[in-house]
């Protein structure tokens, strides 16, 4: 007898189980979508907007990425991610490269603090995003859509010209077919206007903002200027949500050849720290204990103290300030700018 | 992967529990998946053992396998997913092996066989990527949307504190020490959390029989240790090394200390106890042994740079266990019984030439450490011997509070709230202490009052029996109960052993105990609310807050 055809309701899939890449999409010259499924009767739930993280053995050693669902779990039988090439992303250009229909991926469960919030779905959802942020949203429509509610959607969305529009084609065909789905994309080259997202343009895209909610995704540089103008527009704080693990943003930090030095004075490891490199990934390089458990910025389990030198980080979602304050950082989302010296 | 069951947990927005790609004691989604797996069928074993009973069928082979295969899934045992997948196909023969039993004694008496739950017959797929998606759907938060969160921590309070309780059950059978009747009670508590209880009160009342039958443990843990070495005797043990080679000794084990002090005898080999293992110079039975020369090191978390600088072999008989690679000494440490990590080599029986071998190739200390001392030894026998003497100060008003600071060390930096807290009690109090925790204070200089030391080390944490003991007779003499006594009970948790523990003395109906350094995962504010208004329980806040309101109780 077996659990999952005995049970009736199909098994919740939470992870960590291989699944099966049943579908490529080339979406732009530089990206591509891949439905994933699972060889087993299970079911997907997760929340639109969340990530899962993805592990890949490149050269014989194990390597991790979060990225965004673009799939919604109103169609809870698969998933999908889009995953764009970015200069010196190891994971994302091995699976640009190597993942192809038929092949097994191993997958963690879906997690993630960015999400629709689906509990108090509001008369109005901003969806802003550039570039790769563009995954969540994606998901977030398909929700409200399949949900059949009458949510209004904005869809903002900042590329660099129209061939490099992640999900051009289903954008433009959800634009057509729901009178709630407002599309605009936001082209800064090529095109008969080229543009950029300003505070006036925003504004004139987002006439109402009472009982609205935003979503962001994109650059850090990007989210905070949106989010800015969005509260100068009169939007409440906490009815704007930002991705704070930007896998795009992160991924495309440019590999340098820039080497600092990294001391571990309590285990008496000195080391070397390239630009390009996290902290978790230079920690576990020379044996030491720290635990990378979702490397994505979520979980906080590689918290350690920066004890002096300068860094930066995409994500500090699971320290107080208290502890930022004190040079707490988490390792997986942390790079070098100078000589450090970690405690752990 | 979920799983919540130790202190150092992932504490996220979502809640708590280690849900991504690893734990935070560093094990795998796929080792935490399969070891839900293996609970699985063990629960399904208990439930063919408890059936096999009606028709008098008892297999002592199954109870002693039983708990000792769940005993791999505590924290920091068995990181090692062929083994647990090895622990999971046995547990399954078993399983066959007392089903074919029970149903021909009910068809030799003309009975139908009883109808069990799904639980008990599932069959693990051949296949383990299969068995990886099944496992899945049983991890412990599976059905929580369906039943709460109350519930689900209710059952894993009795789930954890049942590990806790097989751990024990194991080291009293490897001491000759079993009982048919707690096998008994322990598959009925395993086959009764296999049907997914629901219900509120019934899942209480089974953590405090878990406690219960705890006890029962805990004592035949001690007379299987005191039978077989004879009652400690408080002892100091030198706490530095020694120069010449070396060999480490580190988990709950005593049997297995002693083969290896057996076996290295006139080897020119000093062995070292490590941790839990400390305890274990206080036996009569190891006097004989001059080469057991002191401990090393302190508690587990520290293990990473304390067994890296250790210049020998190092022996882990139970848990805690952590990444050997850290620190580079994998290839120097060995695991026995359920104890595992991939690529460390096992030892199994009793030769231990392997590690004798190690040590010889190695160059061991170079030169001796000024010593320095911790005593241990102050279990229930030293105890009573020294009961009278306590008992006259204590009516001389010499003595006034006593406290029990104890239980497992980790290495949150909250964590020493409990050296703070010994430091800062009156110095007319005593201080018993057991466990790993000992080491955040065992190495201060506490004096005595009139000559009875201030600090006592009862033992290991299945010591708490001794501690039992002194308080029972304490309560006699003073013609009072034991929540009566002017003793206090500040308990460090991790995992669940110390979960036992503290069910054990909820059970016995030990109240006002404070716990830390932070509550466990898996309990609610409503469940911390219904423990702290039956039992006084509360989680610790700063040592001078803590020790006003103990003080003025």
């Amino acid at each position: 007898m077996n659990s999952i055809t005995d049970t009736g309701l199909l098994p919740l899939w939470q992870g960590e189980s291989p699944l099966r890449c049943i579908g490529r999409h080339e979406e732009t010259p530089d990206s591509a979508t891949f439905v994933l499924a699972s060889d087993q009767p299970v079911r997907f739930a997760y929340r639109p907007g969340q990530f899962i993280l993805v592990n890949v053995e490149i050269d014989g050693k194990k390597h991790c990425r979060a990225y965004s669902l673009c799939s919604s779990p109103s169609r809870p039988d698969k998933l999908a991610i889009t995953v764009k090439r970015v200069p010196g992303g190891l994971v994302s250009n091995w699976l640009l490269d190597h993942l192809q229909p038929g092949q097994l991926v191993a997958a963690g469960a879906p997690a993630g603090e960015f999400y629709l919030q689906t509990e108090a779905v509001p008369q109005e959802v901003v969806l802003l995003s550039s570039g790769c942020g563009i995954t969540p949203m994606l998901s977030m429509s398909q929700w409200l859509l399949d949900n059949g509610g009458r949510t209004t959607i904005r869809f903002i969305h900042s590329a660099r010209d129209l061939e490099n529009v992640i999900f051009r084609e289903e954008l433009l065909s959800l634009a057509s077919r729901y009178e709630n789905f407002h599309l605009e994309l936001v082209l800064s080259r090529g095109g008969p206007n080229p543009s950029r997202l300003t505070q006036a343009r925003l504004a004139e895209l987002v006439p109402n903002v009472q009982g609205a909610q935003a979503y962001l995704c994109g650059p850090q540089e990007y989210m905070d200027q949106s989010a800015d103008w969005l509260q100068q527009m009169g939007f409440p704080a906490d009815q704007i949500f930002k991705e704070d693990f930007s896998p795009a943003a992160a991924q495309s930090c440019a590999v340098t050849d820039a080497y600092f030095q990294l001391e571990v004075p309590k285990f008496g490891k000195n080391t070397t720290i390239s630009e390009g490199e996290t902290l978790l990934d230079a920690l576990e390089r020379e044996g030491l204990p720290i635990i990378g458990a979702c490397r994505t910025g979520v979980c906080g389990a590689c918290k350690c103290k920066v004890t002096s030198g300068q860094v930066t980080s995409t994500s500090e979602s699971s320290l107080t300030p208290d502890e930022i304050a004190a040079g707490y950082v988490l390792a997986c989302s942390t790079r070098a700018k100078s000589d450090l010296s970690v405690e752990l | 992967m979920f799983c919540v069951q130790c202190e150092q947990t992932i504490h996220t927005p979502q809640g708590a529990g280690c849900t991504f790609a690893k734990g935070m004691c560093g094990k795998t989604a796929e080792v935490s998946d399969l070891q839900d797996m293996l609970v699985h069928v063990l629960q399904a074993v208990s439930i063919y053992a408890k059936a096999a009973r009606t028709v008098g069928i008892v297999d002592a082979e199954v109870d002693a396998y039983v708990p000792q295969a769940f005993f791999s899934t505590l924290t920091n045992v068995n990181f090692d997913a062929a083994r647990i997948l090895d622990f999971t196909k046995r547990a399954q023969a078993y399983r066959d092996q007392l089903k074919a039993r029970y149903e021909a004694a009910c068809a030799e008496r003309g009975v139908a066989p009883a109808t069990l739950s799904k639980a008990a017959n599932y069959q693990l797929p051949e296949n383990k990527a299969i068995i990886l998606s099944d496992a899945m759907s049983m991890a412990l938060n599976r059905d929580k949307a369906k039943i709460g969160e109350d519930v689900l921590g209710l059952r894993l309070l009795c789930l954890y504190g049942l590990k806790g309780a097989a751990a024990y059950m194991e080291h009293a059978r490897v001491l000759g020490q079993t009982d048919a009747d707690v096998a008994a009670k322990f598959h009925d508590f395993m086959a009764f959390l296999a049907e997914d209880p629901t219900e509120v009160a019934p899942l209480f009342q089974c953590a405090m029989d878990i406690g219960h039958l705890n006890y029962r443990i805990m004592e035949m843990l001690d007379k299987g240790e005191t039978d077989t070495f004879g009652h400690p005797v408080p002892t100091r043990v030198n706490m530095r090394p020694v120069k010449g080679k070396a060999i480490l000794v580190s988990g709950h084990d005593m049997h297995d200390l002693e083969l290896i002090l057996q076996q290295t005898e006139g080897k020119g080999i000093n062995v070292y106890t490590n941790g839990e293992m400390l305890p274990g110079h206080a036996y009569p039975a190891f006097k004989k042994y001059t080469h057991l020369v002191g401990n090393y090191g302190t508690a587990w978390q520290n293990q990473q740079k304390e067994f890296a600088a250790f210049p020998g072999p190092i022996v882990m008989t139970s848990n805690c266990i952590i990444d050997p690679n850290v620190g580079q000494y994998a290839d120097r440490i060995y695991t026995r019984s359920i104890v595992g990590w991939p690529g460390v080599t096992h030892v199994e029986g009793s030769d231990f030439s392997v590690v004798i071998d190690k040590a010889l190739s190695m160059p061991g200390f170079v030169a001796d450490e000024t010593p320095h001392y911790t005593t241990t030894g102050f279990a229930h026998n030293a105890l009573m011997q020294a009961a009278p003497a306590v008992i006259e100060q204590v009516k001389a008003g010499n003595i006034k509070h006593f406290f029990l600071i104890g239980g497992c060390d980790g290495d949150k930096s909250q964590r020493s709230y409990y050296t703070d807290l010994a430091k800062s009690v009156p110095k007319d109090s005593l201080i018993l202490t057991l466990a790993c925790g000992k080491y955040k204070f065992n190495d201060l200089e506490f004096g005595d009052i009139n000559g009875i030391p201030r600090l006592l080390d009862v033992g290991q944490c299945n010591d708490a029996y001794s501690a039992i003991q002194l308080a029972l007779a304490l309560a006699k003499e003073f013609n009072c109960g034991v929540n009566d006594l002017p003793l206090s009970l500040v308990l460090s948790w991790f995992e669940q052993k110390a979960i036992v523990i503290l069910l054990t003395l909820l059970a016995l109906g030990v109240k006002d105990i404070r716990v830390g350094p932070t509550a466990p995962g898996f309990l609610t504010d409503n469940l911390i609310g219904i423990l702290n208004q039956q039992f006084g329980l509360k989680l610790i806040t700063t040592p001078q807050q803590d020790l006003e309101e103990i003080l003025a109780a």
